[in-house]
């Protein structure tokens, strides 16, 4: 294998992840806190996040605005009125279970009602390419 | 999947206990359905959602397998792995997988390196969960012989290790690349503090695998150890070609390349680092670290008369470790090698724009005021630089280089003996270990 001077890549402690805020279409509010949202699982039909215990109940219909990086988000004083600004994709869901973790965390999977179908498969199967690729570079470690 | 080694997962997957230790509803469900799919009896499979409970449930079931948040809301996960290797060091009927949402490099080759199976990450689908699962499971369900006495000497290393040296021997004939057995024998060696065996043992791991990356790092470390630069420099090439560079390892790798004149290595190293969106505190230091020892051999080669340094590459030398100096983050001996190297160059203009950062970062640092000193005196006139030096004595910043500015510029100056002779009473008082040297200036 001949020494190619571009290969080098440095270890680094970045770290790659979506960024979510969403609006409340029941209860008309929002959540912006993006540092208290995360995703936890996905698949088909539901998405499970974490999320501020008081930004919504069973049954209410979320916006969920998926960013992929924190740029924007991290300007925003609040939600803008026009959600075309937003650099994000959009998935729209129905909260069917909300589970509450603490005062600051619940845990809630929706049902997605509404979503750009190419957009939702090509998100999850992002995840499963992530997975690929970090279990690739683990088992190089060991092999 | 052929119905066989769905046979043997079954039968393997039988006898075996889980504890899942997961906070949420959801992932708490989806593991658990996960490994009903994958003929787990529910009665098998007991929960936690905190590390407390999950101790518990450790010390009273001894669970083979675990599921668990790297984070969990009483501390992290390290207590449950020790536990769990203490518990279960035989590693084929037990494991250990880790969910965490850290997909950095750094995070993958630490656990990589760690006793950990698996790690899944977050968010994860049923897809990628039950992927990473079989990818343990169906290599532990149907081991070789060779792997079966890999891991019962593994199981042993701590505790019996001759026990272990005797699976290890079994071991190397029982697969024709048993690379893993002379690893294990090699940090068996390493653990008697026999390098010259370990080394022998690690270099049969790399005939077999050339690149195995435990070998490879551990076989550096020993080149280095036994000042073997030329070996060093190949098993630096083959980390660097085949994984992430570990920014901790770059002022190592950048001795290896400049002993072996690999000097565009660095430039590599700089490149790479150029690459990276926003580099940590420690990550800069280190790359600046590795451009101070490359700027320093290339000046020390050309003042020793080394005709193949040119200027093209003493004009690179010096653009880099103008780009050190801004680079590093906070390393003060950094900024003090590149000076003195800077020094030496004698180039005025790059010599205090460092010097000028160096002073800007760290005010207070006696180093770096030294350094100034002596950095002024190739341009001040001596009468100025003498009342520098002597400013810095009074002020108790004391050191030879300044008390040797101090004797040649009062030579120079012309003043008179009993003073000179005062001064060089002070600098022999102060490092006497130096007075030799101190009287060679005063006496030419």
């Amino acid at each position: 294998m001949s020494i190619s001077h571009d290969q080098i890549t440095l270890v680094t402690k970045n770290l790659s992840q979506s960024w979510i805020i969403f609006s409340n279409d029941t209860s008309k509010s929002d959540c912006i806190k993006y540092r208290d949202i995360k995703i936890l699982i996905a698949d088909e039909e539901h998405i499970t996040l974490l999320v501020p215990p008081s930004a919504c109940s069973v049954g209410h219909n979320l916006s969920l605005f998926i960013f992929k990086n924190d740029k924007q988000v991290r300007t925003l004083k609040r939600m803008p009125q026009d959600k075309s600004i937003l650099k994000c994709s959009t998935v729209n869901g129905k909260v069917q279970e909300f589970d509450l973790i603490d005062e600051n965390l619940a845990e809630i999977t929706l049902k997605i009602t509404d979503r750009v179908l190419d957009y939702w498969k090509s998100f999850t199967d992002q995840i499963d390419k992530k997975q690929e690729r970090v279990s690739e570079l683990f088992t190089k470690y060991r092999e | 999947m052929d119905a066989k080694a769905q046979a043997l997962i079954k039968a393997y997957l039988k006898t075996k206990s889980f504890l899942v230790v997961e906070p949420t509803v959801a992932g708490k469900t989806a593991i658990e359905k996960m490994l009903q799919k994958t003929a787990v009896a529910r009665k098998n499979v007991k929960f936690a959602k905190t590390l407390e409970s999950a101790l518990e449930i450790m010390k009273d079931q001894m669970p083979n397998y675990v599921f668990t948040l790297d984070k969990l809301e009483d501390g992290p996960y390290h207590d449950l792995l020790e536990l769990h290797l203490k518990q279960q060091p035989n590693r084929l009927d037990n494991g250990f997988f880790l969910l965490t949402d850290n997909d950095s490099t750094d995070n993958i080759t630490k656990l990589a390196q760690s006793e950990i199976d698996a790690m899944v990450i977050l968010p994860f689908t049923v897809t990628s969960l039950q992927s990473e699962f079989l990818k343990v499971i169906v290599p532990k369900s149907a081991p070789s012989e060779y792997k079966i006495l890999i891991e019962s000497a593994r199981e042993h290393m701590r505790y019996d290790v001759d026990k272990a040296m005797s699976f290890l021997n079994k071991a190397k004939k029982a697969d024709s690349k048993p690379f893993e057995a002379f690893y294990l024998e090699g940090l068996i060696h390493l653990g008697d503090k026999a390098l010259e065996l370990a080394r022998e043992s690690l270099e049969q791991s790399l005939k077999f695998n050339p690149s195995y990356y435990n070998s490879l790092k551990e076989l550096f470390n020993i080149y280095i150890s036994l000042k073997e630069k030329h070996r060093a420099y190949q098993v630096s090439k083959k980390l660097s070609e085949n994984y992430p560079v570990n920014p901790k390892m770059i002022p190592d790798l950048a001795w290896v390349s400049v002993a072996n004149a690999q000097y565009d290595d660095i430039l590599d190293y700089h490149q790479a680092f150029k690459n990276v969106e926003d580099p940590d505190s420690e990550m800069r230091n280190y790359i600046s670290a590795s451009l101070a020892i490359y700027g320093k051999k290339i000046i020390k080669d050309k003042t020793e008369g080394n005709e193949s340094v040119d200027q093209s590459l003493i004009d690179r030398a010096l653009r880099l470790m103008d780009e050190a100096s801004v680079v590093c983050d906070d390393k003060p001996l950094v900024f003090a090698s590149l000076i003195n190297t800077l020094i030496l160059s004698k180039n005025e203009t790059i010599t205090s724009k460092v010097l000028e950062r160096a002073k800007s970062k760290f005010p207070k640092n006696k180093t770096i005021k030294t350094l100034e000193i002596l950095a002024d005196d190739a341009s001040l006139p001596p009468s100025k630089s003498l009342k520098n030096a002597q400013d810095a004595v009074k002020s108790g910043l004391k050191s030879p280089e300044i008390y040797q500015i101090i004797l040649k510029r009062s030579l120079e100056l012309g003043l008179n003996e009993s003073t000179i002779k005062d001064y060089l009473n002070e600098a022999c008082q102060e490092f006497p270990q130096l007075s030799t040297e101190f009287e060679k200036i005063v006496n030419k």
